[in-house]
Order: C-alpha cells, then sequence, then structure tokens
C-alpha cells in the first residue's frame, strides 16, 4: 500500500523520502552488522595473541627452571665430586694415629693435608667466582668480561679477546650481572657447539645504545635459526638469554658477516632502562 | 481514523516502561543511575505522546511548546546515555562539547527566534544528526576497543542501534515536516507511518536489550555493559 501510493503520487519529494528513508535503514543496519562481526573477529585475534603470549611466557619460565636445576646440579657435582674427596683425603693425613708416627712423618702428613686444603679453597673459590665472580662486583662489566677471556685464552682452546671501546660510566649492578651472564651463556655456547678458534668481543656507545658485539669463526646460528629454535623446545640457554634481555628491553642479532668468513652476535640494550619487573 | 491507528504505536512506550518496572531489582542494583534516566525517558515520552495526541493535528504553533521541550529533553537525556557509556575520554568530551552547543542553540532557537515551524523541524534535524554521530562512536569504540565478544548480549548495544535505526529512519521525514505536513495528506500519512513503525522499533529493540543476560565472555570482564 505504501509502494502504491509513492509510485501513483506525482510529487518527487515521495519519491525521495521513500528512497531516503530506505537507505538510511539499509545503511544503518548494514553499519550494525559489519560491526558485530568485525568486533568478534577483532576479540578472536586478541584472544589468540593473548594464548601465543601465555605460552611462550610458560615455555620460558620452564627455560628458566631448568636451567636453574641444572646449575644446581653443576655446583652440587662439583662439590661432591672434587671437594668432598679432597677434603677426605685431607682427613686421612690428619687422624688420630699421627701422634703415634714419628716427627719426620707428622710433619710429612700435615704439609700434605695443608697442600691439599689449599687445593680445596682454590677449588670452592673457583666455584664461588663461577657464581657470582667479584670483578664484575668491584670493577665492573668490562673487568669482568676481560678477566673471562683471559681465562679462555690462557686454557689454550682458543684465542679470544675484547675490546671496550666506550665504558666510562658503568651501568647499573643488576644491569651488568645480565650481560655479563648473556655473555657467559653466549661463549659457553660458542665453546660447545661452534668449534671456533677465535673470539673476538667488541663494545660500543650508539646514541642512547649500548651495542655488544661477538664474532667468531666458527659454525654459528643466524636470525632465523635462532627464532626456530626460540619457538621449539631445545634451546634452552637461548631461551635464558632472550629473557634475560628481555628484563633490559634489550635485543639480540645473529648474523654471518658479509664476507661469509665469520658469524656476529650483537646485542643491543638501551641505557637507561630500568629493569622489567623492578 | 487512519491517524487514530498510528497513535496506538506512540502507546508502545508502555512495553520498556514495563520491563523496567518488572525487573527493577537487577537493574536498580546495577546501575541505579541509567533505571532512572531510562524510566524517566519513557515515563516523560509516553506522558508527552498523550498531550500531543489530544492536541489537533496538524500542530498549530501555539503548540509548538510541547514539541521543542520535547526535543530538548530527549536530546539531553540520550546525550547523558552516551556520554556515559563511552570509554575513551577524547570522544566522551567531544559527545559533552556537541551536546551542550546543540542544548545552548536549541534553547537560543526556541526563547528568541520565533519560527513558523510548530514541529522543530531544524531542531531535530539537529538532534538526529547527532545522535547518529554519537551512535557512530560507540561502534567506533566497540571496534577500537572491544569489551565483550558478543557485543549483543549488552543493554547500551540494544539501545544505540534502536535509537540508531529510528533517527536514521526518520531522518528525511523529520526534515520535510516544517514545509508538507501541514499542507500535503500524502505526506502526513508516509510520516505517520515511518515515524510509528520505526517508534515501535526502537521500542522494541530497547526491550530487547533490557532482557538480554549480562554474562558474556569478555576480553577484559569489567565495565562490560550498563546492567552487568
Amino acid at each position: 500500500m505504501l509502494l502504491l501510493q509513492i509510485s501513483s503520487t506525482d510529487s518527487p519529494v515521495s519519491l525521495v523520502l521513500f528512497f531516503g528513508t530506505v537507505g538510511m535503514l539499509a545503511l544503518t543496519i548494514g553499519l550494525i552488522v559489519f560491526i558485530i562481526f568485525h568486533q568478534r573477529k577483532v576479540i578472536r585475534y586478541q584472544m589468540q595473541l593473548q594464548r601465543l603470549e601465555q605460552e611462550q611466557q610458560k615455555m620460558l619460565l620452564n627455560a628458566s627452571i631448568k636451567l636453574q636445576e641444572e646449575e644446581r646440579q653443576r655446583i652440587a657435582a662439583d662439590l661432591h665430586d672434587d671437594a668432598g674427596p679432597l677434603l677426605a683425603t685431607a682427613r686421612l693425613y690428619l687422624n688420630e694415629n699421627l701422634v703415634n708416627q714419628d716427627k719426620t712423618t707428622q710433619l710429612q702428613s700435615i704439609y700434605n693435608a695443608k697442600q691439599i686444603i689449599d687445593d680445596t679453597i682454590q677449588l670452592i673459590r673457583n666455584i664461588s667466582h663461577s657464581l657470582m665472580p667479584p670483578t664484575l662486583k668491584n670493577f665492573g662489566l668490562e673487568s669482568a668480561v676481560n678477566d673471562l677471556f683471559q681465562k679462555i685464552s690462557g686454557s689454550g682452546s682458543m684465542n679470544a679477546s675484547c675490546r671496550f671501546h666506550d665504558y666510562r660510566d658503568r651501568l647499573h649492578p643488576d644491569h651488568e650481572l645480565i650481560i655479563f651472564r648473556v655473555i657467559q651463556e653466549l661463549v659457553n655456547n660458542i665453546l660447545k657447539h661452534s668449534k671456533a678458534s677465535f673470539i673476538h668481543l667488541t663494545q660500543n656507545l650508539g646514541g642512547n645504545k649500548l651495542y655488544i658485539r661477538l664474532h667468531h669463526d666458527g659454525k654459528g646460528i643466524t636470525q632465523a635459526d635462532f627464532e626456530k629454535l626460540n619457538k621449539s623446545n631445545v634451546g634452552l640457554g637461548l631461551k635464558n638469554i632472550q629473557s634475560r634481555l628481555k628484563l633490559l628491553h634489550g635485543r639480540i642479532f645473529f648474523e654471518k658477516d658479509m664476507s661469509q668468513t665469520y658469524y656476529k652476535i650483537t646485542i643491543e640494550i638501551p641505557k637507561s632502562e630500568e629493569i622489567i619487573g623492578d | 481514523m487512519a491517524n487514530s491507528f498510528y497513535f496506538f504505536f506512540y502507546f508502545t512506550d508502555l512495553i520498556p516502561i514495563i520491563f523496567l518496572v518488572a525487573l527493577n531489582r537487577r537493574l536498580r542494583r546495577n546501575n541505579i543511575q541509567f533505571w532512572i534516566l531510562f524510566l524517566f525517558y519513557f515515563i516523560y515520552s509516553l506522558l508527552n505522546n498523550i498531550v500531543l495526541i489530544l492536541l489537533p493535528r496538524p500542530p498549530l504553533l501555539e503548540e509548538a511548546f510541547y514539541y521543542r521541550i520535547f526535543t530538548i529533553i530527549e536530546f539531553s537525556v540520550i546525550s547523558y546515555f552516551f556520554y556515559g557509556i563511552s570509554h575513551i575520554r577524547i570522544l566522551k568530551r567531544f559527545i559533552l562539547f556537541l551536546s551542550l552547543a546543540g542544548l545552548i542553540f536549541f534553547l537560543v532557537r526556541f526563547t528568541l527566534f520565533k519560527s513558523n515551524d510548530a514541529l522543530g523541524s531544524l531542531e531535530i534535524t539537529i538532534v538526529s544528526i547527532q545522535i547518529i554521530i554519537y551512535s557512530l562512536f560507540y561502534l567506533f569504540e566497540q571496534i577500537q576497543e572491544p569489551r565483550n565478544f558478543l557485543i549483543y548480549n549488552t543493554t547500551e548495544f540494544w539501545f544505540v542501534t534502536g535509537v540508531l535505526i529510528y533517527f536514521s529512519g526518520t531522518f528525511f521525514i523529520f526534515i520535510y515536516t516544517k514545509d508538507y505536513l501541514a499542507n500535503n495528506d500524502d505526506f502526513a500519512q508516509l510520516y505517520n507511518i515511518i515515524n510509528s513503525s520505526l517508534y515501535l522499533v526502537k521500542n522494541l529493540l530497547v526491550t530487547i536489550g533490557l532482557l538480554v543476560s549480562n554474562k558474556s565472555i569478555g576480553i577484559n570482564n569489567k565495565d562490560n555493559d550498563l546492567f552487568a
């Protein structure tokens, strides 16, 4: 009846009214339907992102816990296998029968026990230093890294050197510890897996960022390999590195040099960031 | 007789009033402010319609007072509602600014300027445009910061849909009322059909909004709904 009315009238106003009204209603309903479906899509996508982030967090946490346990096992093994037998041997030298021995034998036993105890002290000192190097706390990151690289060079397994170009102002001690651990982990990985003959570390400042670059001539990984390992259940050390750097809002890049002769690892850390979670 | 038939649609304000009263415990407990607002709006709307039915048609200039006051109050209530449901600060400020500007304009026009337009066609058109804009803001906010997976499980969505459909559907009608309502019977009939049917749709959609469940799963799960 409405359509008849509009079609029968000569007035253009009725036509404008009819089509205008229908058009506005169609637009409105179309818009509302679009909003409903689009909004659901957005929420679904956001929930998926949340889920992925939670899974990633869980994986990082598991990696961190596993690494902690491995570290504890290593310390326990060091103490049990090295320090324990040494102290047991020293005890043998210092038994009650010593008073019945002649003076020369007594002196010799005491001297041997003293040697063994000195070795044990050194061993415990080494374990303690590997847990928390006093050089780092007292003299800073540059000295601690120098120390570490000197020890590696001294062992004869490879040629290790480092150069800090611009480290006049020390970072916060907690930041230095995190960076030191990352460098330690990277160096351990290179020692274990790459069969490199040299490793060189450089430090620079660029704007408000601290750059640490590690070069080695062994078998390394690229950024794509790093991302793949990170997503998988292996590569706990790399996950640990990433979670430590995340605390400093830092980033890490793995690449092969353009000349294709060596691998480069670049760590980029903003200088004046607070640690996440402080 | 035909006109009397359309008057029936104006009593559809009773539908949301009945549900507001019937569900008053749940609605008041969760958001008493908007419960009072809705109740006031629909009761006033119903009373206004009753008064307008008693007035002669087409509306005379002397009755312009009722139409203009209703327009101002309706606009204020709906603007306050949109201000209340908006969560993005800049949109809230924009709504506040536009609403105040609109109110000042209406009051000035109502008090200082004599018009031969009894229905207040210009005012209603401006109100329609503003409410359509506010509705678009709300829909934009739902995309930018979605708070509910099932948006149609919220009361505010149905209210916004209702007013958006009503004001967009009657937009062209209200533009032409000034020139054609008094002189053109065909136009008058068209006006009655469109206005009354969309009025019914608006009231039904608002009523659906009062009835929906508020237990939808959202991302933030807080401030998800007016009466949550």
